[in-house]
């Protein structure tokens, strides 16, 4: 059994609307985006025999099998600790499932309405009395720790940040669907814009959406009996070295998002690219998770997109970063900052239009990318990333 | 997400130890809006990561008395109680 193209995503769906303004509340909108999930990959929501999220929330699996009315649930997983950090886990982990035989037809989701669990800028119920005390209240606060260090002591240059915000709202602009749609973004702009939490712009930080986002995952054999361009799941790994970020600020790597490795542990970036059996350099395209920008900036240095130190501001340059043509486009359709933020799975749905050729900034338009990665939350205490891939590359 | 054990031996037995309140500021953090309305430091205020001289640990702390704020500035600990608080707090300053 390998777990290297097992699995594929079959149909996505991505409904967000401005924060506050969701038509239906947390489980009304996952169970819309489900349907329409699975409407996408031609599969009977009742052939649904697993879910697997992150980051928390009461829409668990045997709530949704009674909602859907499945025929059997076999898989319900959420992945522990680490809010957007485990994204990309809850897919691999539907991935997992569906290579070992446990479960044959996996949904991957998040969804997140305001009025059902108000909103992230006073994150009191995650951050304790270690932190509190100290004006530490926001996710914002701890990844600007992480990123005032990667900035003054590494020596990542602050453009590094600049150019993966001004990439996103490029991106945007060809995405009608785009909270920033019709609202391109300058340098200016960007430079004279409030600190929020210094090193933080306001322009750095994700945006707040209500939505649902719902990936639906099958066995690769079964994607290619149905109507689809499979994203198949080349490689994927959810972890953290050390104790990253659960150890109160005192974990060695500080100034990675996490997923780099030791030299007796690889870490999450290297176990992705080891079981793809693909370079960093060979990558088509990256959607990179930006709670903030720098963060993702450190995410692109420990998956090896992108060298450390000063010398990611030389390769971090705008014309790099923006797709058709780029060395390495991020973020296609906005991403968090630009587009939308359902913890950040609405990244995961970019991933796999890339790889079927229907991204509004597509790389390698007629044919589609034949690898995507998409890289989950950063700087918080589980990381993970999963590479998807075209039939191309089995 | 205090430990109960030490990480290293997973002794229970753990216990207080005397050290000097004195470190360098690893990295910092400043707040420019209030997301705290109970917190007596008003924005902007700089929370500091100090690594304290005499073992190898990061404390978190609000820095007091300083216009600027760098990594490798020298800073000594204080205990401020805020009027609002029944706990007494551990926050910085330059080094004298």
């Amino acid at each position: 059994m390998t777990f290297r193209g097992s699995a594929a995503v079959v149909g996505v769906s991505d409904q967000h609307y401005p924060r506050g303004k969701g038509p239906r509340g947390e489980r009304g909108m996952l169970v819309e985006a489900i349907l329409a999930a699975c409407q996408e990959a031609g599969i009977s929501p009742r052939d649904v025999d697993g879910f697997t999220s992150y980051a928390g929330g009461d829409n668990s699996g045997p709530v949704l099998a009674a909602e859907l009315d499945i025929r059997e649930l076999r898989w319900s997983t959420m992945v522990w600790g680490g809010g957007g950090g485990g994204s990309a886990a809850a897919i691999v982990t539907a991935a997992a499932a569906i290579a070992s035989g446990q479960a044959d037809c996996v949904v991957a989701f998040r969804s997140m309405a305001q009025v059902s669990t108000g909103r992230l800028g006073y994150a009191k119920y995650y951050f304790d009395h270690q932190y509190l005390p100290h004006g530490i209240s926001t996710p914002a606060h701890v990844c600007a720790l992480r990123t005032q260090r990667l900035l003054e002591h590494d020596g990542v240059p602050r453009s590094a940040m600049r150019n993966l915000v001004l990439a996103a709202y490029h991106h945007a602009q060809a995405n009608p669907e785009a909270a920033a749609y019709g609202k391109p973004l300058t340098a200016k702009t960007y430079d004279e814009s409030a600190y929020i939490v210094e090193p933080f712009r306001l322009y750095d930080c994700s945006r707040e959406n209500d939505g649902a986002v719902a990936l639906v995952l099958v066995s690769a054999e079964r994607a290619r009996t149905l109507d689809v361009k499979p994203a198949y799941v080349l490689g994927g790994a959810q972890g953290s070295v050390g104790a990253y970020a659960a150890r109160n600020e005192n974990d060695s790597a500080y100034t990675t998002a996490g997923g780099s490795g030791t030299s007796d542990s690889p870490g999450v970036a290297s176990r992705v690219w080891q079981q793809a059996g693909v370079k960093a350099s060979e990558v088509d395209v990256v959607q990179v998770y930006e709670n903030f920008s720098g963060p993702a900036v450190a995410s692109l240095i420990d998956h090896g997109l992108c060298p450390p130190g000063p010398a990611a501001g030389d390769f971090l340059t705008l014309d790099n970063l923006i797709a058709p043509n780029g060395i390495l486009p991020v973020n296609t359709s906005g991403g968090n900052v630009a587009d939308s933020f359902v913890n950040g799975m609405g990244l995961a749905v970019e991933a796999v239009r890339q790889i079927r050729g229907t991204s509004r900034n597509q790389v390698r338009d007629g044919s589609g990318a034949d690898t995507s990665l998409y890289i989950g939350g950063p700087m918080a205490p589980i990381h993970s990333s999963v590479l998807l891939g075209s039939e191309k590359t089995l | 997400m205090g430990t109960v054990t030490c990480p290293e031996c997973w002794s229970f037995n753990v216990e207080w130890d005397d050290v000097r309140p004195t470190g360098t500021v690893y990295t910092w953090a400043r707040s420019h809006r209030d997301f705290m309305t109970e917190l007596d430091v008003k924005a902007p205020y700089v929370t500091v990561l100090v690594e304290l001289d005499d073992v190898p640990i990061r404390l978190l702390g609000i820095l007091v008395g300083a216009g600027s704020v760098a990594i490798g500035d020298r800073v000594t600990g204080v205990f401020q109680k805020p009027d609002n608080s029944s706990w007494t707090i551990l926050r910085w300053e330059p080094a004298a």
